[in-house]
């Protein structure tokens, strides 16, 4: 268990894996069990009745009247976001400056690894726990499907998936990347919850400030949107950002954290 | 074996990256430095630090710090606290980078051959932390792994010499426990080079005691212990040389032999008559005289004939000559810094 840094930090990862992922399940999955009470002539009202400028905040409502518009826009388009921006922030504030922030740095840095490999290893570790965790959300949506009666849409649950997971582990490698970079938690921290509230903001109130929309391209959560899955593939453009986010993130990571000194309070 | 292949490939991203050219100066810093394999223990120098300033910001906290350890050697680091002992070691342990000078040990620069070097050393600080959530056995078997440290008869001796607590969680020890087990993980892959800092913080009197056997017994295995310290006795108790630091300057490096010998007595006789007009003569070479009604009080170079012939002369009841001590030579060296 404990052969190298990344076996061991995903030791020191477990009841996070654990917490998360129930908690993951009682929100995502038990609101997908939902579906069967919101579908009908109830749900039809309400959308009805909303007005087409809160598709900013809650998805657009059309998608509700079906099983699998319901898990893309209601589950994972408002709740997903709920999840997994908070967990990807804590995960790399907790990877990214735990040690050094309570002095365990220096214990690991006198040994013969190098910089590198520990701010590698620990990402890669970060990454496990958010495949964990999103496969976690699969499995437990598999089974809420079966159970609720609705056949289970597969190819749109992989892509979500995919997508979810690519989301949470590019902002988890921006916070990861900023706090190892700079060894600042405040920074790490600011940074990707201005980003994260900025991005909500843009894409709640986009359809009704106009010059919102020539900003979109800035929210990170425009490359998060699984509502667009019912209908469309994954889009690979969103995939190309994401990715290169989280690498570069990382690339600075390495690069900074070779040339610093570490501090014993971020 | 996923870390393992990965990272070979991220590096050599990282590389294409930081390239601009071949004379960009953060690709040649990228480059690997050759290792140290081979190099022994008996180079003249263990530990080179020459001219190294670090700041902080605007403060200053070395300034042009030179000083030398002997291999084989137990070598102290004396100074009070903020001298910039603790920076200087992390400066050696590549934890920080100087702002000016160089380090190097076992004759290779300690920032290049970081990785390599720590093969050969062992460090351990008086503040450090642990993982609480591991079990002594679970630290030292991840240290073990990280140190590549296959044989483990070196970490059974040690854990019997020291009656570690393995068993635990670490966060449920005391900090006597904590730092045995800190101790075996800096011992464990018997470096030739221990680095401690201020190790005997916090520690009962039984466990120092303990701890400076350690040192001692690493010490006449032929390998080079560099220990900083605040306390004057713990330095007399083991080391060979001591090296005197104050703001961030080094004041001086001797032999803590030869500083004994030349650090003055002190002498204090007990008479029956009234001592205030009593002196020591000037030929006695006497200082800090100083008397009550029925001691006098002062300091000689050394309790030679001179001195004793003169005391045989005088009314005495009781005499009492003090071993020499760093105390008095800490405190004459600090306070001629002081009057500079």
């Amino acid at each position: 268990m404990f052969r190298n840094i990344f076996t061991k930090t995903l030791y020191d990862k477990r009841w996070f894996m654990l917490g998360w992922g129930l908690g993951a399940v009682s929100l995502l999955a038990l609101t997908a069990a939902f579906f069967p009470s919101l579908s009908g002539n109830g749900m039809d009202a309400l959308v009805k009745s909303l007005p087409p400028e809160l598709e900013g905040i809650i998805g657009d409502v059309e998608d509700w009247s079906t099983y699998p518009g319901y898990l893309a826009s209601a589950v994972f388009g408002l709740r997903g976001e709920m999840l997994f921006v908070p967990m990807a922030i804590l995960l790399g504030v907790g990877l990214g400056m735990g040690d050094e922030s309570n002095r365990r740095l220096y214990q690991l840095l006198a040994k013969p690894v190098s910089r590198r490999r520990v701010v590698f290893e620990r990402w890669l570790a970060g990454l496990v726990v958010i495949a964990v965790v999103t496969g976690i959300v699969y499995a437990s949506l598999v089974v809420v499907s079966s159970m609720i009666g609705e056949d289970v849409p597969y190819e749109l649950l992989n892509g979500i998936t995919v997508i979810t997971a690519l989301f949470t582990a590019a902002l988890f490698s921006l916070t990861y990347g900023i706090g190892v970079a700079t060894g600042r938690k405040n920074i790490a921290i600011l940074v990707p919850v201005v980003w994260a509230m900025g991005s909500l903001l843009v894409d709640a109130f986009k359809l009704q400030i106009d010059w919102l929309k020539d900003l979109e391209w800035v929210s990170l959560l425009s490359y998060y949107k699984t509502a667009d899955l019912v209908h469309d593939d994954i889009n690979l453009n969103h995939v190309l950002v994401l990715s290169c986010i989280a690498l570069i993130s990382l690339i600075v990571a390495l690069i900074a954290f070779q040339n610093r000194d570490i501090h014993e309070e971020a | 074996m996923a870390p393992a292949v990965a990272l070979p490939v991220v590096e050599a991203v990282v590389e294409a990256v930081a390239a601009g050219s071949a004379s960009n100066p953060l690709l040649l810093y990228l480059k690997q430095q050759p290792h140290v394999e081979g190099q022994t223990v008996a180079d003249s120098i263990a530990i080179n630090v020459e001219g190294v300033s670090k700041r902080f910001g605007k403060t200053l906290a070395l300034d042009h710090v030179s000083f030398q350890v002997k291999p084989a050697t137990v070598h102290g680091f004396l100074g009070p606290n903020g001298a910039g002992k603790t920076t200087t070691i992390k400066l050696l342990m590549d934890f920080i980078r100087p702002s000016k000078g160089k380090l190097e040990i076992l004759g290779k620069d300690t920032r290049a051959n970081s990785v390599a070097l720590k093969k050969r050393i062992g460090y351990l600080s008086g503040d450090f932390e642990l993982y609480n959530n591991l079990t002594g056995s679970q630290y030292i078997q991840y240290m073990s792994h990280l140190s590549g440290v296959k044989n483990q008869s070196r970490t059974q001796e040690l854990v019997e010499d020291l009656s570690a607590v393995m068993d635990r969680k670490i966060g449920l020890l005391s900090r006597g426990n904590k730092q045995k087990i800190g101790l075996i993980a800096a011992l464990m892959n018997d470096p030739d080079i221990l680095i401690l800092d201020e190790p005997t913080t916090g520690l009962d009197p039984l466990m120092q005691q303990k701890f400076y056997k350690v040192v001692r017994d690493h010490a006449k295995r032929g390998k080079t212990v560099f220990m900083s310290s605040h306390i004057l006795s713990e330095v007399q108790e083991v080391c060979d040389h001591v090296t005197f630091m104050k703001k961030g300057k080094v004041l001086e490096t001797v032999e803590v032999s030869n500083l004994l010998a030349k650090a003055t007595r002190r002498v204090v006789l007990t008479v029956d008559k009234n001592v205030t007009m009593m002196a020591p003569p000037k030929v006695l070479g006497a200082s800090n005289v100083s008397h009550t009604k029925h001691t006098l009080s002062f300091d000689v170079p050394q309790a030679d004939r001179k001195v004793m012939r003169w005391i045989a002369m005088q009314p005495v009841k009781d005499v009492t000559i003090n071993e020499a001590d760093l105390d008095s030579v800490f405190m004459n060296l600090y306070e001629d810094e002081e009057e500079v």
